[in-house]
């Protein structure tokens, strides 16, 4: 009887745990966000674009973007397509914001020294003159 | 008898705001994210330097706010609406940082006309100098 009983324990169990598994896959197939691969492949690539230039300006932002880039492939191994979009999403954004903080930055730098030697051309032009 | 009555009645009154407060309060809504995004678009969308350099960008931005904000009216799940609203944040963050980078890309490409210029002009009086003031030193 005791038997038994553990037995139907173990039967239920197994019952709840292949609704669950059921129950899941489920809502991954009816949500409305099928497998995000192009999300995650944008993210990667935009990372990869900012991680050649953002080493000092964004490089905070890139960081975050590596973060959520990793979150976002482990949330689509494991089957989590809603998350894993997101991650993807912010991802994507991140990086693209951290490249556009190093490029301004290196902008900003080549035009300051470029004006720089314009001053310093100038000035010599002017004392030949006199 | 009636001060416990009037003890009791206060007891439930208080009661009664404690829930209504917590009920209130415990509707998760993204109002900050969104509040957070309305200002970073309209501080990009303000800026006439982005108008000018920036304004691909700043659609862009304006349409991430929007859908956001449709989200957020439609009283969609919170998460979400958190996540749209930070896509509009960083896409008008993109939108002014994008017009920052076009105008030293501008004051670049200024400098380095001017100084083409002053190399020609340099080399031009060069040129004119009289023969005896660069024969003045033998090397």
């Amino acid at each position: 009887m005791r038997h038994h009983q553990g037995k139907a324990c173990i039967d239920l169990s197994h019952l709840q745990r292949a609704l669950a598994i059921a129950l899941a896959v489920g809502l991954a197939a009816c949500s409305s966000t099928p497998r995000p691969t192009e999300q995650v492949d944008a993210a990667r690539a935009a990372v990869a674009q900012a991680a050649s230039l953002a080493v000092g300006d964004g490089a905070t932002e890139l960081r975050v973007a590596q973060y959520k880039l990793a979150r976002a492939e482990q949330e689509m191994e494991r089957g989590d397509y809603t998350s894993a979009h997101v991650f993807a999403e912010q991802a994507q954004v991140d990086a693209q914001y951290a490249w556009t903080l190093a490029e301004n930055a290196r902008m900003q730098r080549a035009a300051a020294d470029v004006n720089r030697n314009v001053r310093l051309l100038q000035d010599e032009l002017d004392r030949r003159a006199k | 008898m009636t001060r416990a009555g009037v003890e009791r009645s206060l007891l439930h009154a208080v009661c009664i705001l404690a829930a209504l407060v917590a009920g209130c309060t415990a509707i998760p809504r993204a109002t900050n994210e969104i509040e957070s995004a309305r200002a970073a678009y309209r501080a990009a969308a303000a800026s006439s330097e982005v108008q000018a350099r920036a304004p691909v960008e700043l659609q862009v931005a304006q349409r991430a706010l929007g859908d956001a904000e449709r989200l957020h009216n439609a009283d969609a799940e919170p998460a979400m609406v958190a996540h749209f609203a930070y896509l509009a944040e960083q896409r008008s963050r993109i939108a002014l940082t994008t017009a920052q980078m076009r105008n030293a890309e501008a004051a670049l490409a200024m400098g380095s006309e001017r100084s083409r210029m002053q190399l020609e002009q340099s080399a031009r009086e060069r040129a004119q100098e009289p023969p005896a003031a660069s024969g003045g030193s033998t090397r």
